[in-house]
């Protein structure tokens, strides 16, 4: 604790500094929370009274039953419909995060020039620069710890027809620790891009550019990060792949063990046709490249890891950028 | 002798190789205790000396020790208040000074701040307060921190007449009392005569002259007479009118008086004629040079 006392007088300045933006980023966060707890309790109360009647939503049954079946099918596509656009919001924190402190945090200090109050005080600008991400940091690994734990409850309070896949981006993208290394690296990308760039517009446009970029650009490798499994078979063999797998590629294997895509040989009219092509090349079997949802946490991990390195680094870069300019 | 507030040693700095320098190849010192003025015309660099004396800007070449030290290890010592005297606009005047002491919990005087802040509305936020409110606050901020040193940007430009009063009379005060250093810089000389017992004159990124004001302008004198040779004095500016010559001289060695009319120079005309002539050279009495006099000598 003796460490952080330093800090407890520019962290205090700058909550005071950044107070209406901390209460409205904090209401919002409280009011998305409530808000999906909220429709969690109503989905889990529909679902139980759904299950409590009569009516199957796979079943046969007469008339009486298909207006509620449409009601109930209604309502679960709407709360799922809630949960998809809280993990987005989530999923986009991080480069909201950025923004904000790229602009509004550091680069407006050194556009308007505030920072010559502040590093005039008895403060180092190293020392005003660590309490000014400490505070975000803070708050928003607190809250982004509980508004990812909300929306893994809640996904839990859906139907059965309505579940969401682990590898979904949403939901990938908003389980912790990978939710957290985005926000981190949120953070240091926009202190970075704050002290580089001193215009408070154009710190926000980059800043945020910046970090989606990278969060893109990860999420395409995303299925690369972990070794995928393969499961291979013969047409009339069983494909080992469980049901809950990420599924990344699919495509034909040769009696060689040659992989070839699955648009060789399409299905077409003439059954004789394929089954002909299919010989004529040696096409035996099926594979399948997937990432069983044991996969999940190695995936996590590694992904959390070289956004936590790329966090690290800009961080570092804008403490040197400080250090040179200003000493 | 008693040590340096301020030491400058070669100090050069440019802002980017297309815009030129700053300032440059400065040495100069100003020892601890005095109310300085330092003056000079816009753009001459008095802001950037400040900057660089209140560690905010990183030197190009050459250093800058303030009192004894790096200016960035001597933060806690030095109070600035720059020239458009920033302050958080979102921050009530409570705020601000209740933030000065969070900053500065070693050496914060809360009574010395509500001093000068006292007038101000207290709740109202920065941002709505006129020019010289702010500069009142950054005063108070200033002092409120106890500094050894002062470092002001022309911090009564905003100022009415009747606030300039008191708030250079509250700073006098505190020199007086603390010993503190005050560097107050302005283009306008006349706001700062009489308050200021030491003198740099900045022009064109060069300390021009330096020293003790009376030292300063007892080395110069205002001569009238027939036209003739002047030497061995240097002259900083000379006219004729038919066959009268008035100049103003740099004394080496006394002045005869059987062929001139002499008389001392106000310090307004002192500084205008150096100003006029940039190749006379510079002035630094023997307290305002950092080792052994190197460039002239004063009276």
């Amino acid at each position: 604790m003796s460490t952080l006392t330093p800090l407890r007088g520019p962290a205090r300045v700058a909550v005071r500094q950044h107070r209406s933006s901390l209460r409205t980023g904090g209401l919002l966060a409280l009011a998305g929370a409530v808000a999906v707890i909220g429709f969690a309790l109503w989905s889990s109360h529909l679902i139980d009274a759904f299950e409590a009647g009569p009516c199957e939503v796979s079943g046969t049954s007469g008339r009486a039953c298909d207006q509620r079946i449409v009601d109930f099918q209604g309502s679960m596509h709407l709360y799922s419909s809630v949960l998809m656009y809280a993990g987005l919001v989530l999923t986009a924190l991080p480069v909201i995060v950025s923004a904000f402190v790229a602009g509004p945090v550091i680069a407006r200090e050194l556009e308007s020039g505030t920072y010559r109050m502040a590093w005039t005080q008895s403060v180092t600008p190293a020392r005003w620069l660590a309490a000014k991400l400490a505070v975000p940091t803070v708050l928003l690994v607190a809250g982004v710890t509980v508004l990812s734990a909300v929306l893994a409850w809640a996904r839990t309070r859906t139907s059965s027809d309505f579940t969401v896949d682990w590898f979904d981006a949403q939901v990938f993208g908003t389980t912790i620790p990978v939710v957290t290394g985005y926000t981190l690296l949120g953070i240091a990308v926009g202190s970075l891009t704050g002290l580089l760039v001193h215009r408070t517009v154009a710190a926000i446009a980059v800043a945020a550019v910046t970090t989606g970029t990278v969060m893109v650009t990860l999420g395409t490798f995303r299925s690369d990060l972990w070794p995928l499994r393969a499961a291979t078979a013969t047409f009339d063999g069983r494909l080992d792949v469980p049901l809950d797998s990420w599924v990344v590629e699919i495509g034909r294997v040769t009696g060689g063990g040659e992989r070839l895509p699955m648009d060789v040989c399409r299905p077409q009219d003439d059954e004789g046709a394929q089954a002909r092509c299919l010989a004529d090349r040696d096409i035996t079997g099926l594979f399948v490249d997937h990432h069983p949802a044991s996969h999940l946490w190695p995936l996590q991990l590694v992904e959390t890891g070289i956004v936590l390195a790329l966090a690290a680094l800009a961080l570092t870069l804008a403490f040197r950028v400080l250090r040179r300019r200003h000493g | 002798m008693t040590g340096s507030a301020i030491e400058a040693n070669g100090l050069g700095m440019t802002y980017g190789r297309k815009r030129g320098w700053a300032l440059r190849d400065c040495s100069f010192r100003l020892p601890a205790g005095r109310v300085c003025a330092l003056v000079g015309p816009n753009g001459a660099g008095k802001s950037t000396l400040l900057s660089l004396a209140a560690g905010l800007l990183r030197p190009s070449e050459g250093s800058v020790r303030v009192l004894g030290t790096d200016p960035g290890e001597a933060r806690t010592r030095i109070a600035y208040v720059s020239q458009d005297k920033p302050l958080y606009p979102q921050l009530t005047v409570t705020d601000t000074l209740w933030a000065g002491r969070e900053l500065n919990p070693a050496t914060w005087d809360r009574e010395a701040a509500d001093r000068i802040a006292g007038p101000l509305p207290q709740d109202a936020k920065v941002r709505t307060l006129s020019g010289g409110q702010r500069t009142r606050l950054a005063l108070a901020l200033a002092l409120g921190k106890r500094p050894e040193l002062m470092l002001l940007d022309e911090p009564m430009a905003d100022l009415d007449p009747l606030a300039r009063h008191q708030l250079m009379g509250v700073l006098m005060a505190e020199a007086a009392e603390h010993a503190t250093t005050i560097v107050m810089s302005s283009h306008i000389l006349t706001e700062l005569e009489g308050s200021c017992d030491y003198l740099l004159l900045v022009d064109g990124g060069q300390v021009r002259l330096g020293g003790e004001s009376d030292d300063i302008v007892a080395a110069h004198a205002v001569v009238t007479g027939q036209v003739r040779d002047l030497a061995p004095h240097t002259v900083v500016e000379s006219r004729t009118t038919g066959r009268q010559l008035t100049a103003l001289v740099r004394k080496e060695g006394p002045v005869d008086p059987a062929a001139w009319d002499v008389t001392e120079p106000s310090l307004e005309e002192l500084l205008l004629a150096h100003l006029r002539s940039p190749q006379a050279p510079p002035l630094l009495t023997p307290s305002a040079t950092g080792g052994p006099s190197r460039t002239g000598a004063a009276a």
